[in-house]
């Protein structure tokens, strides 16, 4: 029985270990992909690129989104690798030629800081749409006037991150 | 908050997010982000939550 359960903790730690690895993999393997190609891979691409099964992708990118920083649509692909969002959003980024969406102007902010690169951020005001852009250049916020407001305390930010 | 909180924020948050060895902040560990960039009071808590973003 000893033997039974000492086996038993040495497949669970294994797997644990196998999970984190191919979670960080995941990680890797989304980031870049946006960067390079400025959208996001679907789980048949990473299942591809990283030569695991698309259940074993589904498996990751689910433990990846229990820290909400990856989060899935309803039809299994990404939705939001944060700072970029998988979707189009109203907070475009620009970096040299290079664009993706933040999915608001805190994303929006965390593309350059996360890349180290000057940006322009073509924000709008939530309620009425006026054009509030942004622009950070040699590591500084350079242009952009407004406020940011949040609605939503920090502790619900996940109840409903649609409206958040 | 202001935009240069917002860029602070956001450099503090995102800065090591492509870091191989990045893993999401506990909750204590953002409010801790959250007090330096300014953002304090009972908006700001997260307590009772496991990890943040």
């Amino acid at each position: 029985m000893v033997r039974s359960l000492s086996k038993g903790l040495t497949m669970n730690i294994g797997r644990k270990l196998r999970e984190s690895d191919l979670d960080a993999r995941v990680r890797q393997f989304v980031y870049r992909h946006i960067i390079r190609r400025e959208k996001s891979p679907t789980v048949a691409e990473m299942a591809k690129g990283l030569s695991r099964s698309t259940k074993l992708i589904r498996g990751s990118l689910s433990r990846l989104s229990e820290s909400h920083a990856f989060m899935m649509q309803e039809n299994g692909e990404l939705w939001r690798a944060a700072p970029f969002s998988c979707i189009p959003t109203a907070f475009p980024v620009k970096v040299g030629k290079h664009s993706w969406f933040g999915n608001c102007i805190w994303d929006a902010l965390g593309i350059p800081a996360m890349l180290g690169e000057d940006a322009r951020i073509e924000g709008s005001c939530g309620c009425c749409n006026y054009q509030m852009p942004v622009e950070v250049k040699g590591g500084r916020l350079v242009a952009g006037k407004g406020l940011i407001h949040i609605a939503v305390p920090a502790r619900e930010w996940y109840k409903d991150v649609v409206f958040t | 908050m202001s935009l240069a909180q917002g860029w602070k924020l956001a450099q503090l948050w995102y800065g090591d997010r492509l870091s191989p060895q990045w893993s999401p902040m506990s909750a204590e560990q953002a409010e801790s982000v959250f007090r330096d960039v300014g953002l304090v009071g009972e908006f700001w808590k997260l307590a009772g939550q496991a990890s943040a973003r």
